[in-house]
């Protein structure tokens, strides 16, 4: 069974004459790593804030499984299902490495006592150090961030990694780093990890390649 | 977990957080102290009316100093009812009359013995004091201690006080009262000041000194020669109540020595200083109810923008799957926190900069509830701005833009 699956998935936002996603079906699974490529415009955001619940498609169903999200509760569908990380990291400014990562356990009501060991150890799984963990993000590379951030998606618990152009702030080195976590995550953890990006160079890491132009999809790879 | 998120916020930021706090302190510090400063304005000016002393006298209508001010006149001015005392003497000739004597003397009718202060080292009868003179209905009088010294009489006994001398042929012009003259019980004495054969007796006595004595004499025929009125306090917020009213009295008498007089208030201090600071103060009661409402506007919208800038924030939160609800109890409860401690400061440092003393204590009920409004108005705005926040798409602003 796929983890994520569109069925006919089209988006038109209001007063737009065309759809910004259309038509779209296609299946997500487990232990895979995916990129959706296109240029700027092509419905790339659309299809990633529709796979992360934060909107509804206009027709045809996002499945988580087999059940339709639209039928789900989905603020509890983005802290257990699904996680996401972003270009520019989006970490909470004033809250330390640790509390950022807490943060998501804390939301389903895990206790600082519970949360803090679980964070420090999925810091350490990405190579952040003790004393990192008790910056503010600020105080971070770029790297570093997207690790954290990295870190924070996989508190939840969520099998699910949506990833919105995670390198496009990073250097090579840091690229190729993240890359490989994320890597990791689907081959060794069974992770379903969709990547949206426009860089071809990370796609080709993906174990499966689609490409979306005016809003459609298709499997390149 | 909204209030441990709130409590790492709050130290985290704190130029922002001492900014929300000191702004909040600062408009209810001074939006107290106007409120102080209006209501004890207020204060003062009512003090000022209840207390200023204003006096009226007599005048002829064409402006000249009235010498004489007739008993008729001074009881319409009293039915008018805008004086709140009054001090009046007169005096007359009268001539002390025992059947082998006769003095020339001089009568004088006051309402205050204090106040009149020629009669010097009075000695009143038992059940009498210097109330007498405005007080008493009776016909008594205080003479010199000589005079019952050298006519044999004492404290109780009554003297014929007449018009009419032995040696004066009795005419036409004398009343039968003039003749027959008037009996005053003696109920004191003075040690001087007057002449021995005075006598000064109540005020109310003067009319009886109006039938009494002969008619062509002004300062027999029944006119006082001062009079003062002391205005009422609670008129004086009413220039036509004491102004016009007697005025009015005075034109509308038929007594044409009456309705040729005109009352002339000397209320310079009222009109110059009470009145423009109670036109002052007035204008800044006007002004309150708007200067509230702008301090309570700027106090709300500045919370209300702390946290439209706190929606990238806000995005995260959504994203991660914070709820609606916890993200805008989150956003309101910060900022709400930082206002009510602010306020609490301002109050707490305006009561502190007057002393805890009597100059904002009386007021402080109003400015807390100013403090209230104030904070009302911030939770509605933090809410509303917060419910605008997490209503945005989180992915239009936490994406980067090309």
């Amino acid at each position: 069974m796929a983890a994520l699956t569109l069925e006919n998935v089209t988006y038109t936002y209001r007063n737009s004459p065309r759809p910004a996603v259309a038509d779209v079906s296609c299946e997500f699974e487990a232990g895979t790593l995916y990129a959706v490529i296109g240029p700027s415009g092509s419905g790339k955001s659309t299809l990633l804030s529709m796979l992360a619940g934060l909107d509804l498609p206009t027709s045809g169903d996002v499945l988580l499984g087999t059940e339709p999200i639209r039928s789900l509760d989905l603020d509890r569908y983005r802290r257990e299902s699904v996680s996401m990380i972003f270009q520019a990291f989006q970490l909470f400014p004033l809250l330390t490495v640790t509390e950022n990562v807490c943060y998501p356990m804390e939301l389903v009501g895990k206790k600082p006592g519970e949360a803090v060991p679980r964070a420090k150890e999925l810091l350490s799984e990405v190579g952040i150090t003790e004393e990192e963990m008790r910056r503010f993000p600020a105080n971070l590379s770029g790297g570093q961030q997207q690790r954290v951030a990295i870190a924070r998606a996989l508190a939840s618990g969520a099998k699910i990694m949506l990833a919105d152009e995670p390198t496009g702030n990073l250097d090579v080195e840091n690229t190729v780093l993240v890359m490989e976590i994320l890597k990791r995550l689907a081959s060794e953890q069974g992770y379903c990890v969709i990547v949206v990006t426009h860089d071809s160079e990370v796609a080709d890491a993906a174990d499966v390649v689609f490409r979306m132009t005016d809003g459609r999809l298709t499997r390149v790879r | 977990m909204i209030f441990r998120y709130v409590r790492r916020h709050i130290p985290r930021a704190p130029v922002r957080s001492l900014l929300s706090l000191l702004l909040a302190a600062a408009l209810i510090a001074s939006l107290g102290q106007f409120v102080s400063v209006v209501r004890s304005n207020r204060a003062l000016v009512g003090r000022m009316y209840d207390t200023v002393d204003v006096y009226a006298s007599v005048i002829n209508r064409s402006g000249a100093v009235s010498a004489a001010v007739p008993y008729a006149a001074i009881e319409t001015l009293l039915e008018a009812d805008f004086a709140s005392s009054y001090y009046a003497e007169s005096r007359g000739p009268l001539y002390w009359v025992t059947p082998s004597h006769e003095e020339v003397s001089t009568i004088y009718n006051f309402t205050d013995a204090e106040e009149f202060g020629r009669m010097t080292g009075v000695v009143y009868a038992d059940g009498y004091d210097g109330s007498m003179f405005l007080e008493s209905d009776e016909k008594v009088c205080v003479v010199s201690e000589r005079a019952l010294e050298e006519t044999g009489l004492s404290l109780g006994d009554t003297i014929h006080i007449s018009g009419a001398s032995l040696g004066i042929r009795l005419d036409s012009r004398t009343s039968q009262a003039a003749r027959e003259g008037v009996e005053f019980t003696i109920v004191g004495t003075f040690g001087g000041g007057l002449g021995t054969y005075d006598v000064a007796t109540p005020f109310w006595t003067m009319k009886v000194a109006r039938y009494t004595f002969y008619a062509g004499s002004y300062e027999g025929s029944g006119k006082a020669r001062t009079v003062e009125f002391r205005i009422r306090n609670e008129l004086l917020r009413d220039p036509a109540a004491y102004r016009d009213a007697p005025n009015e009295a005075l034109y509308s008498s038929v007594d044409s020595d009456v309705n040729g007089l005109a009352l002339r208030v000397l209320d310079s201090e009222v009109t110059n200083v009470i009145v423009p600071l109670d036109r002052n103060t007035n204008l800044l009661e006007m002004l309150l109810p708007m200067i509230c409402a702008v301090v309570t506007v700027i106090g709300a919208a500045i919370p209300g923008l702390v946290i439209i800038q706190s929606a990238k924030e806000a995005a995260i939160m959504r994203v991660l799957g914070t709820p609606r609800g916890r993200v805008r109890a989150a956003l309101t409860l910060e900022q709400t926190l930082l206002c009510a401690v602010g306020l609490a400061a301002g109050v707490a440092a305006l009561a502190a900069a007057h002393g805890f003393g009597g100059e904002i204590m009386p007021y402080l009920a109003e400015i807390l509830l100013c403090a209230a409004i104030y904070l009302a108005a911030a939770v509605a705005a933090c809410f509303a701005c917060s419910v605008s926040v997490s209503a945005r798409k989180p992915l239009e602003l936490l994406q980067t833009r090309e």
